[in-house]
């Protein structure tokens, strides 16, 4: 084996280095976007556990209530009058100081004196007399920053802070620096903590806490639960500090979702690699057929072809290694922001590399180039030796039967598609991933009958344009259909990777866009919390504001709206309660067409009312298998509670799912009044700006309000949509870099097969441009044709199997869109890097000394 | 039609120097059917490329229909080669994906030359040399004397000046051989073209009109 491996396998690489390079290059690729995506979802996991620990201290258990409005004060009494328990407040909140470099930290509420028995901090010159630190530092309107983030930002002691918060622009004075110790470390140092008091009144919780918990003291964890659930009684949530984030999830299935991308990937890669090695053992028939004859056995040497591409695959696996960790540099920030743009939950200081994912990556690329090299050297050891002396009887066994793989592949096709029309929606995500992966395979079985096809029907059209060059290109397409047939599905996969990504985002952005336009009846809204900190906060304010509004000059109607999140196995779903009766009213008057003013039947405004009935989002109903008629229940204050599906509603608010109630029963079963937002719509006539001015003026006393027109918050949607586009486009480009390289390796190898050929050619008058032309146009064939299919494999997969492989990570869910310009630019990049992938091959293949290429074997 | 003027051609092959032409001086009239012979590395097939404009000389000078090949250029070359040269090779050398009389059209194609006229003159061609009954078919149908009639078929379809052939009959029986010969010998006299057909064969050489030994680069006197 190293005998073969030294004398038959190195020799041959070191003379055709850039087959090997090309196909090293197609795996590096593939896991490269693998390792990358792995590496950012390692890094934001590990950024984020790192942080709940350092955050977490000592305390075991959280408590919070269902309804997630905040703990009230009597429950705080409650626990602490519970023997064997260790209780402290907490308040977390996003700040964002403008005009910082790094302007975002997490401000952290706390009644010092108990939350020092859960956590360790160490205060910058409060060795001497902690007291009296605590006493001067912990003050209304004050913030004890980290030491590190103080320096990053040049913040000295005492420096007055210009600070966003729900109360608007407030000063802040920098009281202290905490060493990098205890909840100091959390956030990557962006933390600040402050008394629990300025907490309440800066993010508006008088008498409410964030949560409160609780470490045992001297008991079991077991022994604390039960004894803080019977002291405080129902409705409160009592569990274990949750080590889990929504929005930290949720970015990271949208992260994982992006796997796919990497799976086709390296699929088209392994069609890459099998096109190099069927030409390799072609090239070394003579030499395969003179080892054998001298005693070789065929598994000696189809070992040694497996392992000679074996490891071309694994050097490429390294490469890819270390090129996705230099990728996961890039997605890291981008990947951490859209978890921000929930909650401000995670900040990534160090990339870590997962060598699990590594083996994996490595061990993937490695079978994958081991795998393309099987069937190639199987055929080859299929002929006796004399055969194989004899290269034409090799050919001609080689001659596979098309017809048969194509309709293999059909039959696989179908099969896919019976899978999916039976599993549907239950079917796992990886089973979705597996059968889009074979969905590329079928295609590939398809591809040299199709091939053949192809090059029949075209080459008259190819003659009349092109002339001699045209109908040799078409001939050449047809001579061998499945090197053509693999590239076309190869570099249709990447094609296909770009258009179902436009079409998903496309899709999501009409269909966010459509729903904006048909659920926002209103012209200005009133928020109580400010957006472009954060898209979700729990931070509310009193009916007053509602009040306040309608009795504005300019307001015609107006609505109030509560958003909360409650709870939902280990995370969240949202609960938005309205105000039905005038948000119907509303919309007529808006003139909406359809949409919400579906639902409003007296039967469902009357179980709404009731608060029997719910209506939940598409997502939800999608994801838990939900439908009309069905009961879900839902935590409240008293407890579980059984309410009755009513109809599902288009609404991206969130990933998770979303449920509406009205806001009267809301108000009955969970108890809360308070409102996130206020709807408003102006009188016919009334000017906007200055309606605006009113607005903001009448409710300037009472809350902390932000108001936005329904262009800015569309423009905040646009945001959020940037982020999620630009963790996408980096793996589509990678995607279409590997369908290029499969256009090279596929011309190259072309021009090499046909080397007598082109000196034929060239000794019977062809110019070097005619070679030149006839190579271009077999490129531009092969692009159009994988254009043409990777637009149609794209939108197959994007309204299907990709749309419920991302419902089920991400959680989106949408109808589908076609992406007309992007379809169009596909095919305009795939006719651009056909020409461009030519180049070489063509400037090779004219350049092709005659005599040489005469004489060529 | 042809002259070779101390023509030297100097190959390497690794630190060596080989002399495949020395100094070899020979003029081939117009219409004349010249077989070349000698033996192996005497220089026969460097004579032929030089002569099919296919390759150059290191020293000396190569006149082809009153042209020096050193100054035409690789376009202008290829012209020559398009217009006034038909090759005829050992191993026929056709295209495995055309059809038979898409095969003898190709030069002409190449030209630019349409398919209405292209293939009625390949179609009377094929006719000439007995193969009308093989139009459509694919080489891989043909047998070898048929594949060369067809390559001869190619040479002829653009009314060249200068037929070059290598070894015509090298890779057939006797029988077909001789019939390949009959045809060139038919070409050169009925047509007044010049033929320059290399060969290691006494009884295919004298089908030729003259005979050129070549012995290491140079005329074997």
């Amino acid at each position: 084996m190293k005998t073969l491996l030294r004398f038959f396998s190195a020799r041959h690489i070191a003379k055709h280095p850039i087959r090997a390079l090309l196909g090293a290059a197609s795996v590096a690729l593939g896991v490269a976007l693998y390792v990358s995506i792995d590496t950012a979802n390692t890094s934001i996991a590990a950024a984020f556990e790192k942080s709940v620990n350092d955050l977490a201290g000592k305390a075991e258990l959280q408590v919070t209530t269902a309804e997630g409005i905040g703990v009230d004060d009597g429950a705080l009494a409650k626990i602490k009058s519970v023997p064997g328990t260790i209780a402290a407040p907490v308040i977390h909140r996003a700040v964002t100081f403008p005009g910082l470099a790094d302007p975002q930290i997490l401000a952290i509420g706390v009644d010092f004196q108990s939350d020092a028995l859960l956590r360790m901090y160490s205060f910058e010159g409060a060795a001497s007399d902690p007291k009296e630190f605590v006493a001067a530092a912990f003050v209304p309107n004050a913030i004890v920053l980290t030491k590190r983030y103080a320096e990053r930002n040049g913040i000295a002691k005492k420096a007055k802070l210009k600070a966003s918060t729900p109360l608007g622009l407030r000063t802040l004075v920098v009281t202290g620096l905490m060493e990098d110790e205890g909840p100091a470390k959390a956030m990557g140092g962006n933390v600040g903590v402050m008394s629990i008091a300025a907490a309440q009144e800066l993010f508006g919780m008088k008498g409410r806490f964030d949560r409160i918990e609780v470490a045992p003291d001297g008991i079991g964890v077991d022994e604390l639960t039960q004894r803080v659930k019977s002291a405080l009684g129902p409705g409160y949530d009592v569990r274990r500090l949750s080590r889990k984030s929504t929005a930290v999830e949720i970015a990271l299935a949208r992260l994982r979702s992006m796997i796919v991308i990497s799976a086709i990937a390296l699929v088209v890669g392994l069609f890459i690699i099998y096109n190099s090695v069927s030409i390799s053992v072609v090239e070394r028939v003579r030499e395969i057929g003179i080892l054998r004859s001298l005693g070789a056995k065929r598994g000696q040497i189809l070992s040694t072809v497996i392992l000679e591409w074996a490891l071309i695959g694994a050097l490429g696996s390294c490469a890819g290694l270390a090129g996705g960790f230099l990728m996961s540099k890039i997605l890291v920030p981008r990947a951490s922001g859209a978890v921000n743009m929930f909650a401000f939950a995670v900040r990534v200081e160090d990339i870590v590399f997962s060598w699990s994912g590594a083996a994996v990556a490595v061990l993937a690329g490695t079978l994958t180039a081991a795998a393309a090299a099987f069937f190639p050297g199987i055929a080859a050891m299929s002929v006796t030796p004399i055969g194989l002396l004899r290269q034409g009887t090799y050919q001609y066994r080689q001659t596979p039967r098309f017809r048969a793989a194509f309709f293999a592949g059909i039959l696989l096709l179908a099969a896919g598609v019976i899978t999916l029309v039976a599993g549907n929606d239950r079917l796992h995500p990886y089973v979705l991933l597996a059968i889009t992966t074979i969905a590329f395979f079928a295609i590939a079985l398809c591809g040299p009958q199709c091939t053949t096809w192809l090059a029949r029907a075209t080459r008259p059209l190819l003659w009349r344009i092109f002339r001699i060059e045209g109908s040799l290109a078409a001939d050449d397409l047809a001579k061998f259909p499945q090197r053509t047939g693999l590239t076309v599905a190869a570099f249709g996969g990447a094609i296909s990777i770009l258009v179902a990504s436009a079409s998903l985002v496309e899709s999501f952005r009409a269909s966010t866009e459509r729903w904006m336009e048909v659920s926002f009846p209103f012209d200005l809204s009133l928020n109580s919390s400010d957006l472009s900190t954060s898209f979700y906060s729990t931070s509310a304010f009193g009916e007053e504001v509602l009040e306040a509004s309608r009795k504005v000059e300019g307001v015609e109607a107006a609505y109030g709206v509560r958003s909360t999140t409650i709870p939902w196995g280990d995370l969240e779903i949202m609960l938005i309660a309205i105000d039905m009766d005038e948000f119907f009213t509303m919309h007529r008057a808006h003139g909406t067409k359809g949409g919400p003013l579906d639902l409003d039947r007296p039967e469902i405004r009357r179980a709404l009312a009731s608060g029997e009935g719910i209506l939940i989002s598409e997502n939800l109903a999608a994801l838990d298998r939900l439908a009309p008629g069905d009961t879900l229940e839902l935590a409240t204050p008293a407890g579980g509670r059984s309410f009755k599906v009513l109809a599902s509603i288009e609404d991206y608010s969130w990933p998770l799912g979303t449920v509406c109630v009205d806001r009267e029963a809301y108000k009955r079963i969970w108890g809360d009044a308070t409102l996130s937002y206020v709807d408003v719509r102006l009188a016919p006539g009334a000017d906007p700006q200055k309606t605006r001015a009113r607005l903001a003026d009448s409710v300037k006393n009472l809350s902390t309000i932000f108001v936005y027109s329904v262009p800015e918050l569309q423009a905040v949607g646009s945001g959020f949509f940037d982020q999620v586009l630009a963790l996408t486009r980096v793996q589509v480009f990678l995607a279409l870099i590997i369908g290029f390289l499969g256009i090279v390796n596929t011309l190259l190898i072309s021009v090499l097969l046909r080397t007598r050929e082109i000196g034929l050619l060239r000794a019977v008058g062809a110019t070097r441009a005619q070679i030149r032309r006839s190579v271009v146009v077999e490129s531009v064939m092969i692009a159009l044709a994988g254009s043409a299919l990777g637009v149609a494999a794209g939108l197959a997969g994007a309204a299907w199997p990709i749309r419920l492989f991302i419902l089920r990570m991400a959680g989106f869910w949408f109808p589908l869109e076609i992406p007309w310009g992007d379809i169009g630019l596909a095919l305009l990049a795939g006719a651009v890097l056909g020409v461009v992938a030519s180049l070489v091959p063509a400037r090779r293949a004219s350049r092709m000394n005659v005599l040489d290429a005469i004489s060529y074997e | 039609m042809i002259r070779f003027d101390d023509v030297r051609k100097v190959y390497t092959q690794g630190a060596r120097e080989v002399r495949a032409l020395d100094g070899l001086t020979l003029h081939v009239p117009r219409g004349e059917f010249l077989a070349v012979m000698g033996p192996s590395g005497s220089g026969k097939s460097t004579f032929l490329h030089l002569s099919g404009g296919l390759d150059l000389p290191s020293s000396g000078t190569v006149t082809l229909d009153g042209q020096n090949t050193a100054t035409l250029g690789d376009d202008g070359l290829t012209m020559l080669r398009r217009r006034k040269i038909g090759f005829v090779f050992q191993f026929f050398n056709l295209m495995p994906t055309l059809r038979v009389v898409e095969n003898v059209a190709l030069p002409l194609l190449l030209d630019g030359k349409g398919t209405a006229s292209a293939m009625p003159k390949a179609a009377a061609l094929l006719e000439r040399v007995g193969l009308t009954s093989r139009i459509d078919h694919f080489p891989d149908e043909l047998s070898g004397g048929e594949m060369q009639r067809v390559a001869i078929a190619r040479a002829l379809v653009i009314d060249p000046a200068l037929v070059l052939a290598d070894e015509p009959t090298g890779n057939l029986d006797s029988a077909t051989g001789r019939g390949i010969l009959e045809l060139l010998k038919e070409v050169a006299e009925k047509e007044g073209r010049t033929i320059v057909m290399v060969t290691h064969d006494e009884a295919a050489a004298k089908f030729a009109q003259r005979t050129a030994r070549l012995r290491d680069g140079k005329l074997d006197a």
